[in-house]
């Protein structure tokens, strides 16, 4: 008798127990899914030119984009103070242009594959002059990778990251 | 008289057999019956069961198959991706089925070495911006949460059979200018000539994209959505989502 009331009391509390399961109900859905890459490509390789003549009178300077991304370059002529300081002969390219902080811009990205047009340094003056021993004239060619605007058109030189951060990897 | 009674005897025995097995005969045979019938014309009724399907668009086309491949169509034919260019990259729904649905879009960025092995590089530096006017955007809410990778965004109104698409979840992406400062140069003269090359640490990764969407029925919405989503919606008197909790 005892068995048979713990038996029924079980059979209650396990109905009990089902009548507070919420009933399962199955909804209509769906699901797609996609996916893609896109690789990035950076680097740049630029060859730069110093042809001097016999007289070292001038230096014609041009930079060539050998391969990767257009870049912006600009070249500054470094040599002892003087009175009669280097200076870029008029026969120059009219693309090389000098600002004031002692740099000559070139003034359109160097595409992959083409030269710049020739950057001509006139030297002679400082040479002949006498107020100077040293007669090193030093080019420094800095280049940076063209950046674009938010809709594609190119930042232009003056905008360009010349003094921006830069973290050396090994 | 006694051979005349034998004879009607046996006539009457014959008879009666016979007439035996005639009624015999015709108890087994079915009475031939004649009803009167008619009948209509041939009468179909076709009916279907309602089905629920959805769909990504990207850049306005639906995109079909089982797993389809997004940003092949990003960059115009010809050209190369461009750090720093903010790129047309609109992501999608499109109600393929026959009942009305709410939809929602998981959108996952990040990158890769260039295959399909996922790198750690953070994924910040790949830029994107989204529809808050149609969708309501979760994960992208504060600055802290800027480096998320995943972000859900829940489309406001129920997207009817009518064949419009939804409006744009995702509307661009970007590559941020800040790969360019992982650098390393190196010269080399050789007479009046020097090479310089210039090497990027992230050269040649790739930008990675993920999307999913779901989609569930507008029947019992509240319900529908919390079970399928697991997401507590508010909607208003027109159904459209209001609030997610």
């Amino acid at each position: 008798m005892k068995k048979k009331n713990m038996i029924l009391g079980c059979v209650a509390a396990a109905l009990i127990a089902s009548a507070t399961i919420a009933p399962a109900m199955a909804y209509f859905t769906d699901h797609t899914e996609a996916a893609g890459t896109l690789q990035v490509a950076l680097g740049d390789q630029t060859e730069i030119t110093e042809d001097i003549p016999s007289d070292y009178t001038q230096k014609e300077i041009s930079i060539r984009n050998n391969e990767g991304q257009p870049v912006y370059v600009r070249i500054k002529v470094i040599a002892a103070e003087s009175e009669s300081a280097p200076s870029k002969a008029s026969e120059s390219s009219a693309k090389w242009t000098n600002l004031t902080d002692g740099y000559y811009y070139y003034t359109e990205p160097v595409e992959v594959g083409t030269p710049t047009e020739k950057l001509i340094i006139d030297c002679k003056a400082y040479l002949q002059a006498a107020d100077t021993d040293a007669k090193n004239v030093i080019v420094v060619y800095e280049g940076v990778p063209v950046r674009y605007q938010d809709n594609g058109t190119e930042e232009g030189y003056q905008n360009a990251d010349w003094d921006g951060e830069v973290i050396e990897i090994q | 008289m006694k051979a005349r009674n034998k004879k009607s005897y046996k006539s009457v025995t014959i008879a009666l057999s016979v007439a035996a097995v005639a009624l015999l005969a015709f108890g087994s045979v079915g009475g031939a019956r004649a009803a009167i019938v008619n009948y209509s014309g041939e009468y179909r009724a076709d009916f279907e069961t309602k089905t629920i399907g959805v769909a990504l668009t990207e850049n306005g086309a639906t995109l079909e198959g089982e797993h389809p491949t997004l940003l092949q169509n990003m960059i115009p034919e010809g050209e190369s991706l461009k750090v720093g260019v903010k790129y047309d990259e609109t992501i999608g729904a499109a109600n393929t089925g026959t009942i009305d649905e709410y939809v929602r879009i998981t959108i996952h960025k990040y990158w890769t070495d260039g295959t399909d092995k996922k790198i750690k590089l953070s994924p910040s530096l790949i830029e994107w911006e989204f529809n808050t006017d149609d969708w309501i955007v979760v994960g992208e809410d504060t600055e802290e949460e800027k480096n998320d990778e995943t972000v859900v965004l829940y489309y406001k109104k129920p997207l009817g059979t009518d064949g419009d698409p939804t409006e744009a979840a995702l509307t661009n992406l970007k590559v941020s200018n800040d790969l360019y400062k992982y650098v390393t140069r190196e010269w080399d003269t050789k007479g009046k000539t020097t090479v310089v090359t210039t090497k990027y640490a992230y050269d040649g990764i790739s930008v990675g994209l993920d999307a999913d969407v779901d989609s569930v029925q507008t029947h019992n919405a509240h319900d529908a959505i919390l079970s399928a989503w697991g997401v507590d919606v508010t909607l208003d008197d027109q159904g459209n989502i209001t609030d997610i909790n």
